[in-house]
């Protein structure tokens, strides 16, 4: 990090924490430090909304995915504009009407007491899970920029993002969301400029494409049904859309985001504006990734984008001479590479089929060589003590812009990171602190105090929600690509958490008693698939989830009914 | 579709109220799900015109 990057990273990241808090000011009642007086415009909602989505993981991972993956990993946010139209249409009313402060408040009113503690506790248990993975991919960063061991930059960021939040509130949040959300689209164009500029410059832009494509990394949209497929356009649209319904209808961290709103009007238009922006900007970001990966084509890379485990190797004597062999084989794979993608621009530009189609062969066979090479790497870090399996998908993209950007943007690229870090950890400290307090202080430990004692209370759950964080962080390492693992850890809980809320709103005539049960059942249904190994990918566990709490529910609803038709 | 919860008058007068932007509800849903199918079929050709 040069001198400039520590200006800009430094200075932005003021900036916006210090512009939150002074649109904070006032925030000294419970209404206000929770639900920001209920006097947020749409277009602030929207902004945060997004930013809340938008961690470190994002960025890292998303990029990461991209390189590795393809771009199919889009398909998985084909289902959230689906969502968005069903609860702008159903569940914002019903919160707006229900004049609540958390999303499990109106469970209470719906259905009874136990129902909503057992749903709180489940939120409270998935969202503190992932916060740990929140924190842990921003310091990931800074372990890479300044070599300190990640237990220490866990907790530098848990600091930071507590002091923040606790101090400001949904305000702050909120406020410095809109801050984030224009410097990370800012971020987010000049890195991918930057990728392409730095092609050799016989290389244009549509060249970089033709590339990807050849390299299968813009496959964006894939048409066959297989449930065992974690990303195609059905698990997408049906999977995809369950777990936004869950994300949005029924995470605290989102529900308070949109309850913050002016008029039913004003919530409904921000989910509606998240709609229409996450899909483009999710494609964006992994054609990012893509364009790194075809800068890399030109640029060798590191035989392992995590130098700390590499390094390993390199200290150990005894290994040496595998290494070196290891590494010869990656060198020759990676120039067999460079000169098969110059044959593939030179079929393209001379409409030859027949020299593309053996450009293509040459290509896979010297991609295989290299990902063999890093696999063998892989067992040699294994060998020297590391860990079973390597997955350095999260260290890709760092990489990129630690060693090739120039000064200043990669200031401004960390900002992006740090700042969408601040914004996702905030949001979720913020409503971790808010269920604590509204569903389980007051309404089980202390019922009747006074505004200024909640407050307090608030604060102080802000506050060891971050110090939990900070300590599940140590656990996300070797959990391989986070954005996976996040949305992984989501699809354990949500299908549950949305069925107790589709009983609610869609089944009159479903009691407590059904909706308890319900998501019991719920939850053990995802818990027998994942531990039976049933062959579905993660995404359709939110549809399981889900579907298994409506039809316990009405079933319980039938028996009830039955037996007091007996009764009468 | 009235969900359970919200009385019919009290659905009909958050119902009436306009968007900010857009005209009515309706329009603004049709758009953001026609948006979501011409942004589908714009990757799908992106990934045909480029596939290996």
């Amino acid at each position: 990090m040069r001198t400039a990057d520590w200006l800009v990273l430094c200075g932005t990241l003021a900036f916006m924490v210090l512009y939150g808090l002074r649109r904070a000011r006032g925030s000294n009642t419970v209404r206000q430090y929770l639900l920001a007086g209920k006097t947020m415009p749409w277009p602030v909602m929207a902004l945060s909304i997004m930013a809340t989505q938008a961690s470190a993981v994002t960025f890292i991972s998303t990029t990461g995915q991209s390189y590795v993956d393809g771009m199919r990993f889009v398909q998985f946010y084909f289902g959230l504009p689906l969502a968005m139209v069903i609860l702008a249409v159903t569940a914002v009313p019903i919160f707006h009407r229900a004049n609540a402060y958390t999303a499990y408040e109106y469970l209470e009113q719906r259905f009874d007491g136990r129902t909503r503690a057992l749903v709180s506790l489940i939120f409270l248990l998935q969202r503190g899970l992932a916060l740990g993975i929140t924190i842990y991919a921003p310091a990931v960063v800074l372990t890479v920029i300044l070599g300190w061991p990640d237990r220490i930059t866990t907790l530098v960021m848990g600091a930071v993002a507590l002091a923040f939040t606790t101090l400001g509130g949904v305000k702050a949040v909120a406020w410095t969301h809109v801050q984030q959300m224009m410097v990370m689209t800012l971020g987010l164009l000049a890195a991918l400029i930057a990728a392409v500029m730095l092609l050799p410059d016989h290389v244009s832009f549509l060249d970089a494409v033709t590339l990807a494509g050849a390299a299968g990394k813009l496959n964006a949209v894939t048409l066959h049904a297989d449930w065992n497929d974690r990303y195609n356009i059905w698990s997408g649209l049906i999977g995809g859309m369950f777990l936004a319904l869950a994300y949005f209808g029924t995470d605290q961290s989102q529900v308070q985001r949109y309850l913050t709103g002016k008029s039913v009007a004003q919530s409904r238009i921000s989910l509606l504006f998240n709609g229409v922006a996450k899909v483009p900007m999710q494609f964006f970001i992994l054609f990012i990734g893509a364009m790194v990966f075809v800068f890399y084509i030109y640029t060798k890379p590191p035989i392992l984008f995590e130098q700390t485990e590499l390094k390993r190797i390199q200290s150990s004597s005894a290994l040496q001479d595998e290494y070196a062999a290891v590494a010869a084989r990656y060198d020759r794979a990676f120039e067999l590479r460079r000169e098969a993608a110059g044959r593939i621009l030179e079929a393209r530009q001379n409409g030859d089929a027949g020299l593309r189609r053996q450009a293509l062969e040459l290509y896979r066979r010297a991609q295989a060589d290299l990902d063999d090479a890093r696999r063998r790497t892989g067992v040699l870090v294994e060998k020297a003590g590391g860990p079973k399996s390597i997955n350095d998908t999260n260290y890709i993209f760092l990489t990129f812009v630690t060693r090739h950007l120039p000064a200043g943007l990669v200031g401004l690229v960390l900002a992006v990171i740090f700042g969408a870090t601040m914004s996702a950890i905030s949001s979720e400290m913020n409503s971790l602190a808010t269920v604590s307090m509204v569903d389980i202080y007051k309404r089980h430990v202390r019922k009747d105090a006074s505004d200024h004692h909640y407050l307090n209370a608030s604060r102080a759950a802000t506050v060891l929600w971050g110090c939990y964080a900070v300590v599940t962080a140590q656990f996300a390492k070797h959990q391989g690509s986070l954005v996976e693992t996040v949305n992984l850890l989501g699809s354990f809980f949500y299908g549950s958490m949305l069925g107790a809320f589709v009983l609610a709103f869609f089944f009159p005539r479903v009691g407590g008693r059904g909706a308890f049960y319900g998501v019991l059942a719920g939850e053990a249904a995802v818990a027998g698939c994942y531990l039976f190994g049933v062959k579905v990918a993660f995404l359709w566990y939110n549809a399981i989830g889900c579907l298994v709490v409506v039809a316990v529910g009405l079933l319980i609803a039938r028996f009830e009914r039955a037996s007091s038709r007996r009764t009468a | 579709m009235n969900p359970e919860g919200v009385p019919a008058e009290d659905a009909a007068r958050q119902n009436e109220e306009r968007p900010p932007v857009g005209g009515s509800w309706g329009r603004l849903y049709a758009a953001v799900l026609a948006w979501l199918a011409l942004l589908i079929l714009l990757f799908h050709l992106f990934s045909r015109r480029f596939a290996p």
